[in-house]
Formats: structure tokens, sequence, C-alpha cells
């Protein structure tokens, strides 16, 4: 019966304190969606690098006459076929004839090879590693060049940089979210601390008319529960209404196989919800005890 | 429905004897017991010293003096809003120091208080005012709605129970606080001049208001500047000055 009254108490004073009330929501709101945002985008990103470590291929090229003096002969290639074959960090290789790599280039740079004489690309073997992180391992189990490769490569600086990007997006996606969520909690317990402290008057003569602490105090934490509730809601609403809506304007331009993909959004939603009700009634409990010595 | 009955008694003159004055009750415990009270406000601002006075059930006590004499200093201790820094202080018969934190609600429900700034919570009505008071009992809904309307209408405020505080006047405003105070038949109200606010005639309203509470047994202790009030009323007064009380006379005047 308590528990009525408290809640009929609390709902009574968000509909009097109405814009005092609303500003708290809107805290709470604007905190949440960004911090939800973040979390989406930023999971999302870190998806992405995942996704680009898989492209890391390594390349063994042939020799040419252009480059070592001689072509290659099918028994050398033979060789390294065998040699990729029985390797455990080689996921699978495809083999790029002279041809095909001139087909190759002269879709990208058709101004480039309109006037060759002959082919002067080497033939390749394009391996991808089982795993992204690998990708030195496999190249240096080349090493030393077989007879007839010309060169192993593996886009050493694209590999570090991809690597370093993702080490740094993590960190920063770790961080701002650290931030913000700090930024969120700030922001609510100030505006409940201003909602309170705007109400001490009244406080004040609760407790002369001979209210019990908890009979004051109650009813503001069922308010900052409510208030945090509201915007988290609202937040996650706007957060599915932006992922529906616009997510498939901007990602239409954007090449995203299907294996990239945010946290799952449920999660998320969960997650913002429970860190306001927490913010919510601590926030308002803290403060009360706090400014008004109840 | 005030106006009735026992004859104003606290407008006679000096001349003739209050024909309803409420003698104490001998042997009874007193209602408050002040024994040396001092307190002291850092820095060493004093704002009672050795204050000593007892009140029985029952009494109507005056407690004049001019801006600082402590008379708000006795309110505040009465309350338990503050605690005195010597002497020992009964309410009831109990001792105010032997009395923890989460019994200090308690207290307050049994004593009334009104002050000068009428203290109504101004985003509620009338009705819900009073009810606040009520509610922090624990008292039902039903219990409620039979009490409020009751104690409105003895007040004069029967029409205007939803009314908000900003559409009453002063007047009124200090007759919900007053209600509000009396609610629940607390043994001692206290008013801090509650007449302060009030023009002449209004004023007359409320004390009328007050001396019927008295009536009722509830002891009334009220601190107030108005000499004439007090003078016309001839009740009991204790004078202070400086924190020390100069006077202390059974049929007072302002002084």
């Amino acid at each position: 019966m308590r528990a009525r009254l408290f809640v009929s108490e609390a709902f009574r004073s968000l509909a009097a304190n109405l814009s005092t009330s609303v500003a708290a929501v809107m805290t709470v709101l604007i905190g949440m969606f960004l911090l939800g945002l973040f979390i989406a985008l930023g999971s999302w990103v870190i998806s992405w690098t995942d996704h680009v470590k898989k492209d890391l291929v390594v390349n063994v090229y042939f020799c040419t006459e252009l480059t070592c003096g001689e072509e290659v002969g099918p028994k050398q290639i033979d060789a390294v076929r065998a040699d990729l074959a029985s390797n455990p960090d080689v996921k699978e290789f495809s083999f790029v004839s002279k041809d095909k790599a001139l087909d190759e280039m002269k879709r990208r740079f058709p101004e480039l090879t309109g006037q060759l004489a002959r082919n002067p690309l080497p033939s390749a073997y394009e391996v991808i590693p089982v795993d992204a992180d690998r990708v030195q391992e496999v190249a240096a189990s080349l090493e030393p060049a077989p007879v007839g490769v010309e060169k192993v490569t593996y886009g050493e600086k694209k590999a570090e940089r991809v690597l370093q990007v993702a080490t740094i997006i993590g960190a920063i996606f770790l961080v701002g979210s650290v931030i913000l969520l700090i930024a969120s909690t700030i922001l609510i317990a100030n505006t409940i601390r201003l909602s309170i402290f705007s109400r001490r008057r009244e406080i004040e003569v609760m407790k002369l008319v001979g209210a019990t602490n908890w009979f004051v105090r109650a009813p503001f934490m069922l308010e900052g529960i409510v208030c945090g509730l509201a915007g988290s809601i609202v937040a996650v609403v706007l957060l599915l209404m932006a992922k529906e809506l616009a997510l498939p304007g901007i990602m239409g331009r954007i090449e995203s196989p299907d294996d990239i993909q945010a946290w799952s959004f449920p999660v998320v939603a969960l997650i913002l919800v429970c860190v306001n009700l927490l913010v919510g009634a601590v926030g308002s409990g803290i403060t009360m005890r706090r400014f008004l010595r109840i | 429905m005030l106006n009735g009955g026992d004859g104003d008694g606290m407008l006679t003159t000096a001349a003739t004897e209050e024909p309803l004055g409420t003698p104490p009750a001998p042997g009874g415990t007193p209602m408050i017991v002040f024994a040396a009270v001092t307190k002291v406000y850092d820095p060493n601002v004093v704002a009672l010293r050795e204050a000593s006075f007892v009140i029985e059930k029952g009494e109507f006590v005056f407690l004049v003096g001019p801006s600082g004499s402590g008379k708000s200093t006795i309110m505040r201790l009465l309350l338990k809003e503050l605690d005195p820094t010597d002497g020992r202080i009964l309410v009831g018969g109990r001792e105010l120091a032997r009395l923890k934190g989460s019994k200090v609600p308690m207290l307050r429900r049994n004593i009334g208080c009104v002050f000068q700034d009428f203290k109504l919570l101004t985003d509620r009505t009338a009705y819900e005012n009073v009810a606040y008071a009520l509610k922090v009992q624990g008292e039902s809904k039903r219990d409620i709605r039979s009490k409020v309307p009751e104690i409105l209408a003895l007040v004069g405020l029967g029409a205007k129970m939803n009314n908000h505080p900003h559409e009453l006047s002063g007047g009124e405003q200090q007759r919900v606080s007053i209600a509000r105070a009396f609610v629940n038949h607390p043994p001692l109200l206290i008013c801090d001049e509650p007449t302060g606010n009030l023009d002449p005639d209004t004023s007359v309203g409320i004390m009328q208001l007050l001396y019927r509470i008295n009536r009722t047994g509830t002891t009334v202790v009220m601190a107030t500047h108005d000499r004439e009030m007090v003078d016309k009323m001839r009740k009991r007064v204790i004078a202070l000055e400086d924190g020390t009380v100069m006077r202390d006379e059974r049929r007072g005047g302002y002084g």
C-alpha cells in the first residue's frame, strides 16, 4: 500500500513539475541515443576491420623473361603448388595465369596496356591464409624463394596498417564508450540534482510535517527511475528507427558483405535501459542525501 | 461556525478577568520543560542563555521579544531541527536528547506548527496540503476523505478546498496551514509569528482560531511581535531578550 502511495506521489510530482521532468527525460534520451549510436558504429567498424583482415593475401610471383632472365617452367610451378598444398596455414590458393593478369590490367588501366607488344606480367599464385594474423608466417614459409619464384609479397604495409588501425579503432571505441557513459551519467545526475534542489522548500515542508526520510526520498527516486526509463526507451525506439530507415540508405553505398555486423540490437538496448535505471535511482538517492542531509 | 458560542473572551480589556482561562493541570506531566537550555551557534553567537521554563498541558503561552531574542531558536529546538549546546529539553515527558534520528518524524507529527510564511506546498490544493499531513501518518484514503473536509470547514475554508495557495488570500493560506497543523489533533501547537504577514483584521480571525484550538485542550505556544494582541489576550507571557528569559508572567502583557 505504501508502494502505491509512493508511485502516485512520484507521478503527481512528475506532472506538476513537467518542464523539469521533460528536461530530465531529454537529457537521458540524448545521452543514451549517442551512446547507442557509438556502440553500434564502433562494433560495426571492428567487424569491418576483421573482414578486411581476411582479404589479406600472399602473392607468389613467378619469374618472367624480364625479371629473372627466363620464364618459369611448369615443373617449378608444380613444386610451389605442392608446397602450398601441404602448408597448414594456407586456407586456399588460386593460380592467376599471365593472360588472366593481363586481362585484369587491361580492365583497370586500359590506357597503359593498349600499347603492349608482349605480356610482361608474371603468373602468380594468390594465397589466402587461414588466419589473417599469420600472413607473415605464410610468406616466410616460402623463404628462401624456390626456383622460378621471383618474389613473394603480402602487402606487408597493408597488413601492418590494418592491424594498427584495428587496434586503434578498438581503443578509441572503448575509451569513447566509457567517456560517453560517464558524460551521460553526469548529465543525468546533474539534471536530477537541479530538480531536487529547486524543490528544497517542498522537501523542508514535508520534513516539518513529520515525513520520514524514506517517505520524502522514495517518490523522488521513483521519479528518477521513470525519467531514466522513459528517456532510454525513446532512445531505443529512435535507434531502431535509425537502423531500419537510415541504415539501408547509407549502407547501400558501401560494400558490406554479410559477415559484418554490429552487436545485436537487443543487447545494446538492454544495456542502455539498465544503465539508466541504475543511474536514475542511485543518482536521486545520493543527491538527496548530500544536498538535504536526508 | 467560528464566531458562535463562547464569548470573545480574548477581546476583554485589561480590567476584566479572562472568564475562560484554562488553568494548568497540576501534577500531570508538563507539555514542555526547558531546563537551563543554552544554544550557541558558531562562532560564539549565543542564541539562548540558560533558558528555563515549564509549560503545562492546555496552556496558551506567548513568547515575546525583539528579533534575535531567541524565540525562533526555541521553536526549532522543540522540533529538534536544532540540538541544544547545553541543558535539557523535555516534550511530553520525553527527553529530546535521547530521541533517535529515526524517531524525529514521530515527534513532529505530534507537534503542529504554523509559520509566518505559511509553508504550504504550492503545487497542491488546500485539500491536498492538509491531506499530506495525514498521508505522512499512513492514514487510509477513506479516513483522509472524511477528516480533511471536516477540518477545512472548521477553519472556514469548506468552499475553497480545491484552490491552490496562490488562489487564496494570506489569511486563508494561514488557515490552511492551521488546518494542516491541527488535522491530527496533536497535543502541542507551536506558532512562529503566525500573523506576521497578515493585516490586523485578518490577524484577529487567526487568533480566534488558535484560541478555539486551545480550548479543545491543545497546548499552544506562540512567538509573536504583536503587542496589541498579547495585551488583549492576557495569557501567560514569557519575554525574552538577547537569549535570556527576562519575564514569565501568568497574565502578562507585552511589556
